[in-house]
């Protein structure tokens, strides 16, 4: 079997928020949906304050709540873990984006653009009006992963079939990979350094994994 | 972000501390009010038929608040045209099991109009629809204040509760005699159980089972919902019992409290207090040459220990 997940070190994230400009190129989202983003944690009082940056997106849960509640079967879960929207089936109910715990689902009800109401060629070229008034998020990039599996290349590490997210980012942060896999970059990561994933005593299972301890001890 | 889109809906995703969810606005509380007072009524008004109650009048009113509700929802969807497709996900949606059951609900009501007998099977599918709703609210993973256990026990509380209100409200007017002795009683025993299901769904969402805002507003609203939701129709209920020459105004006052309450209860629940369970993380990493450290749950009274 197989299992797509990332890997995000935290360590590492240095939040230049390139992988949200990658994902918002590649999906075409409109102003304000972000299926990839970088908060921005200030924590701590002075003198001891830190600074942390996390990704977060769609966790592509093992037991997606979003998917338990929509009335419309449009949220399914495939055999390889990717949680998926049916924009034709999604009636925009908006009861999945009340029931993930991670904030990782948009519903938008007009067009809009990056400047206001002109759209550039590229938006208008992109412009896909079946994600309209449904609700929409991040899909692992599941076109590039099928389209480079399909040609024999290995997600997470041919950049064809990978992420544009996991692609962008410049320091090594984001890892995209088969944790059924043993062998794969991110079986590796996860047995060589600790990591957390978000509101996991929730029991959603998120596959998305925070590495939180990545220096040699 | 510009000003301008600030506002948008869209727009509210950039917190780390938990924001208020925008995607059920007064129009899903409308069907919580309408579905839950609808049901409520008819369930008093189908198991009073077995002493004898018969009201085409509280059915259709019963019936006309579920369809209201249901209609109030429908308002909300994205792609009103595809509305059907909700009933596809019975398998798992508690939001299709209600759309199953009304469609079992609004036909038995409806004959029951006709053939009075069939009124003492209303109360079935109309508790069924009740409960539905209060699974809707509990299967929300993402807003703290829905996804408690104790929403079950309140909604459904509160949905027999203003049923019996209204019960009190119209009876007056729509069956002869006034309303049987039966349902102040049941009135009482309603608001009771409300109040204390209340105070301790109350009680955990401030021990740290909600954001600290989603609790400041269950705070706030604790006050005016116990005294003018349930001690004032209460007190009304009983100037009712010792005053017989105000009885027919005390006890519709009463049900009207009674039932404004639970609405209002409804209102601060999907749409004051729904703030969404935000960002966290459970340890900060190691950088550079540091030491890694504790986590951070912005909007939460205490983060988990590991």
């Amino acid at each position: 079997m197989t299992k797509w997940a990332m890997t995000a070190d935290l360590g590492r994230c240095v939040g230049c928020q390139t992988c949200t400009t990658a994902c918002r190129h590649t999906n075409n989202t409109p102003p304000g949906v972000q299926y990839r983003k970088v908060l921005d944690m200030e924590m701590g009082t002075f003198p001891d304050v830190r600074r942390v940056f996390v990704p977060v997106g769609c966790m592509h849960c093992d037991e997606p709540p979003c998917r338990d509640v929509c009335p419309t079967t449009a949220t399914t879960k495939r055999a390889d873990g990717m949680v998926m929207i049916d924009y034709d089936i999604c009636i925009g109910c908006g009861y999945c984006i009340i029931a993930c715990p991670y904030q990782a689902r948009y519903k938008v009800s007009k067009p809009t653009f990056a400047f206001k109401d002109q759209a550039t060629d590229n938006e208008t070229k992109r412009f896909d009006q079946r994600l309209l008034g449904v609700a929409q998020k991040c899909t692992f990039c599941v076109d590039r992963v099928d389209a480079g599996l399909a040609k024999g290349l290995t997600p997470g590490v041919d950049p064809e079939a990978t992420p544009a997210c996991v692609n962008a980012c410049l320091s090594k942060a984001l890892t995209f990979g088969d944790l059924d896999n043993p062998d794969s970059n991110v079986s590796g990561l996860l047995r060589k350094y600790k990591s957390f994933r978000m509101h996991e005593e929730l029991g959603t299972g998120p596959n998305i994994h925070y590495l939180w301890e990545t220096e040699e001890s | 972000m510009s000003d301008e889109m600030d506002g948008a809906p869209q727009m509210r995703h950039l917190g780390l501390a938990p924001w208020l969810q925008t995607a059920w606005d007064l129009r899903a509380a409308g069907n919580f009010i309408g579905g839950g007072s609808g049901t409520g009524l008819l369930i008093l008004v189908s198991l009073g038929a077995f002493a004898g109650l018969y009201s085409q009048v509280l059915l259709v009113a019963g019936l006309g608040l579920v369809g209201l509700g249901l209609f109030s929802v429908f308002l909300e969807i994205g792609r009103p045209l595809r509305s059907m497709n909700v009933l596809l996900g019975g398998k798992r949606s508690w939001m299709t099991r209600e759309a199953f059951i009304a469609a079992v609900l609004f036909p038995l009501g409806g004959a029951a109009l006709f053939l009075p007998d069939l009124a003492k099977l209303v109360w079935i599918p109309a508790l069924a629809y009740l409960y539905c709703q209060c699974r809707i609210l509990e299967a929300a993973k993402g807003i703290p204040t829905w996804r408690s256990p104790l929403i079950l026990p309140l909604i459904l509380a509160t949905g027999l509760t203003e049923g019996a209100g209204i019960l009190l409200l119209l009876a007056p007017f729509v069956v002869a005699g006034g309303a049987p002795e039966w349902v102040s009683g049941t009135l009482v025993a309603l608001l009771a159980l409300r109040l204390f299901v209340w105070m301790l769904y109350r009680r955990r969402m401030v021990d740290g089972g909600a954001p600290v805002q989603a609790a400041a507003v269950l705070i706030a609203f604790s006050g005016p919902f116990t005294i003018g939701g349930n001690v004032a129709p209460l007190v009304l209920l009983v100037a009712a019992g010792l005053q017989p020459d105000i009885a027919v105004a005390a006890m519709a006052a009463a049900g009207l409290a009674a039932m404004a309450g639970g609405w209002a209860l409804k209102i601060t629940i999907v749409t004051k207090a729904a703030f969404n369970q935000g960002f966290a993380i459970k340890h900060a990493p190691a950088r550079g040459s540091g030491a890694s450290g504790p986590g951070f749950k912005p909007g939460w009274r205490q983060i988990d220990k590991q």
